[in-house]
């Protein structure tokens, strides 16, 4: 072959290419051991999830916090670390079940995209310290996460 | 000139069918970046191919390998959908990151699999072209490059990639991809003969 | 509008506050020089601007089905809020989808201390440089640009630009995108799944996290500045000047670095990088954690 045709053979191989067999059952099941790993993590230490049902923090906090709408400071691990929830619910969501008003914030359909981006951090966090277990920085992040969430949360309670 | 080679491929009417998926695309990814399995597993028949066939390129045509690139990259762009601004086409974004995990797949590789001996062992054989061979040489030619020079061949020559993109996304600098190219080229044109 | 509606509007208004639908807005209140002003709105805008008068002015127009807006307090510390039909919640999650945009248009003494809070309202300030300035919102797009001391901007969905010179600021939102320019000082750039654009001026600190969104950093720091970045599977870019006086430090578990300082080190066993490199004196502080975000540094 000449230069030529070297070069033109090149461009045209810039095509798809099929896989040879179906990949789609690996990374269904890559994706979904993420979120399974999320799940039973929170299972498994308690200590780690720093964040809470939505019925429950917003009647709690409400009572012990009270009056500033968005201006909450809330402090980790203030009495609240004791309750618990059924961890079955903190799976990957989609928009649907984000809508539900069990999930949604108070039941205020404006917040529920910004909990449903707030719950995927907080599960792709987690994974990640399954990674990387002494990753400070990442507990640090998580904690963050979780403290918006609650705030969220509160938020929402407040809504009518 | 080879008849062979400047037969037309067959290949859909490209711009036309692209502008429809990427539409279609971008309604697919908000719903998958919001959780949506099914969104993105009609994202992956929609792209598996194309991230396929880029990887597998860059791989050197080893399907095994391939096929784990193209899951990693899927599963990558699952973790990083949040991030995806929409600034690109989603199938460029997505087809980035791919070239990215299989860019590191090959820095993770032995630097030594593909020896420059070995290629010009494969050069001094003779290579008697027949048409529905050429093709395959082509490709056999390329898998066998080094991969750094095959990973700039392919990009620039095969996906169309300017130097200065080339050089960021490898960690190189501008003039050493020039000269990777020049070297993949010189490579390949030893190894598949100067037929006249 | 709707009958109905038009019905029920005239209806509160006459059992309330004579607030009728799009009704224009003119209040003038006597204000100290570095007097505090509260502003809440739940939807339309907030425009605040600074001006020499010893006054606050507020000027727009009320939104239909607000129920009035209410303007209490004294020259010290004056509190303006839009007030929505049903007095039970504020905040409540029908109501700004029953009223229709309030359009605040206000002027405050240029030392006046703001605090600025709305659900779905834009917000736009400038001109204005007193000892604080805080701002939080629901959704709605901000734009600021203060000379406040301490600056405190938060959103949940709505974009933010913020400019202006400062001794601390704090930008955060859940997703929304921050664009700062020409900030100074210690600067805190948090988002969860936003991104951050920021180009500063002569910085002493920047902190910035997010989970997924991305960061840039450009700009010039101060002698012994600190830099501090940390993402999930957010992706950083940092440029720094080369007169720059920094120690690099930089790690990702499965991210990519690629850096103009320094030599990146793969890990022998496993996909991460890290990086440890110094410019000039290595006086300041650079320091950068992701777990599989990738981190490009380069010169200015």
């Amino acid at each position: 072959m000449n230069e030529l045709e070297i070069q033109r053979g090149l461009r045209a191989m810039n095509a798809p290419r099929e896989p040879a067999v179906d990949l789609w059952q690996g990374i269904a099941a890559r994706i979904a051991a993420e979120t399974e790993q999320a799940t039973t993590d929170a299972a498994k230490s308690p200590s780690r999830r720093r964040w809470l049902p939505f019925a429950l923090a917003a009647g709690t906090l409400l009572a012990a916090t009270g009056a500033s709408l968005l201006g909450l400071r809330i402090q980790e691990g203030t009495g609240i670390a004791q309750q618990t929830v059924p961890l079955q619910k903190f799976s990957r969501i989609t928009p649907a079940q984000a809508l539900d008003a069990a999930r949604a914030p108070g039941g205020d359909p404006r917040l529920a995209g910004a909990a449903v981006v707030l719950d995927a951090a907080n599960a792709e966090l987690q994974q990640a310290l399954e990674q990387q277990p002494d990753a400070v920085f990442l507990v640090s992040l998580l904690n963050r996460t979780n403290a918006r969430r609650m705030k969220l949360e509160h938020y929402g309670a407040r809504a009518g | 000139m080879n008849a062979c080679l400047a037969m037309p491929l067959p290949m859909t009417d490209l711009p036309r069918a692209e502008a429809v998926i990427e539409t279609a695309d971008t309604e697919l990814v908000r719903r998958a970046a919001d959780g949506d399995t099914r969104a993105f597993e009609a994202l992956y028949r929609r792209h598996a191919a194309r991230v396929h066939g880029a990887v597998w390129r860059l791989a050197g045509m080893n399907e095994a390998r391939a096929q784990e690139l193209t899951q990693e990259a899927f599963v990558r762009a699952w973790q990083k959908l949040g991030s995806f601004r929409h600034e690109s086409a989603f199938s460029t974004w997505l087809h980035r990151l791919a070239v990215n995990v299989a860019l590191m797949d090959l820095r993770g590789r032995d630097p030594e699999e593909n020896a420059d001996d070995a290629v010009l062992e494969a050069a001094s054989d003779p290579v008697t072209p027949f048409c529905a061979g050429e093709r395959a040489d082509l490709e056999q030619a390329v898998a066998k490059l080094p991969p750094r020079a095959r990973a700039v061949l392919v990009l620039h020559d095969v996906e169309g990639w300017k130097h200065e993109e080339i050089s960021r996304e490898l960690g190189m600098a501008v003039g050493s991809s020039k000269a990777q190219l020049h070297r993949a080229r010189g490579l390949l044109r030893a190894m598949l003969g100067e037929a006249a | 509008m709707h009958p109905t509606r038009t019905l029920l509007a005239f209806a509160l208004a006459a059992a309330c506050a004579p607030a009728f639908a799009g009704t224009p807005i003119h209040e003038v209140r006597a204000a100290n020089r570095d007097v505090r002003v509260d502003v809440s709105n739940v939807k339309g805008s907030v425009t605040v601007s600074g001006w020499d008068k010893p006054e606050v002015a507020i000027g727009g127009t009320l939104g239909d089905g607000a129920r009035k807006l209410a303007v209490t307090g004294d020259a010290s510390h004056l509190r303006i809020k839009v007030e929505a039909p049903e007095q039970r919640s504020w905040f409540s999650w029908g109501a700004d989808s029953r009223m229709g945009d309030t359009l605040l248009d206000i002027k405050v003494p240029r030392e006046a201390e703001m605090k600025i809070e709305v659900i779905s309202a834009d917000v736009s300030l400038s001109g204005v440089a007193g000892r604080s300035l805080n701002v939080e919102s629901v959704s709605g797009k901000q734009r600021i640009d203060s000379g406040a001391k301490e600056v405190e901007v938060e959103s949940v969905s709505g974009d933010i630009e913020v400019a202006g010179k400062a001794d601390r600021a704090h930008i955060e939102t859940v997703s929304g995108n921050i664009r700062a320019r020409g900030l100074g000082g210690r600067l805190k750039f948090e988002t969860v799944s936003g991104d951050v654009d920021a180009e500063n001026a002569n910085y002493r600190e920047v902190e910035a996290g997010t989970v997924s969104g991305d960061i840039e950093l450009r700009g010039t720091p101060a002698d012994g500045a600190r830099i501090e970045v940390e993402t999930m599977s957010g992706d950083l870019r940092l440029r720094l000047p080369a007169t720059a006086s920094m120690r690099i430090k930089a790690s990702t578990f499965s991210g990519r670095i690629r850096s103009d300082f320094g030599k990146v080190e793969e890990a022998d066993h496993g996909p991460g990088s890290s990086l440890d490199a110094t410019i000039g004196d290595g006086a300041g502080q650079v320091r950068i954690e992701t777990f599989s975000g990738d981190v490009d540094i380069r010169q200015q």
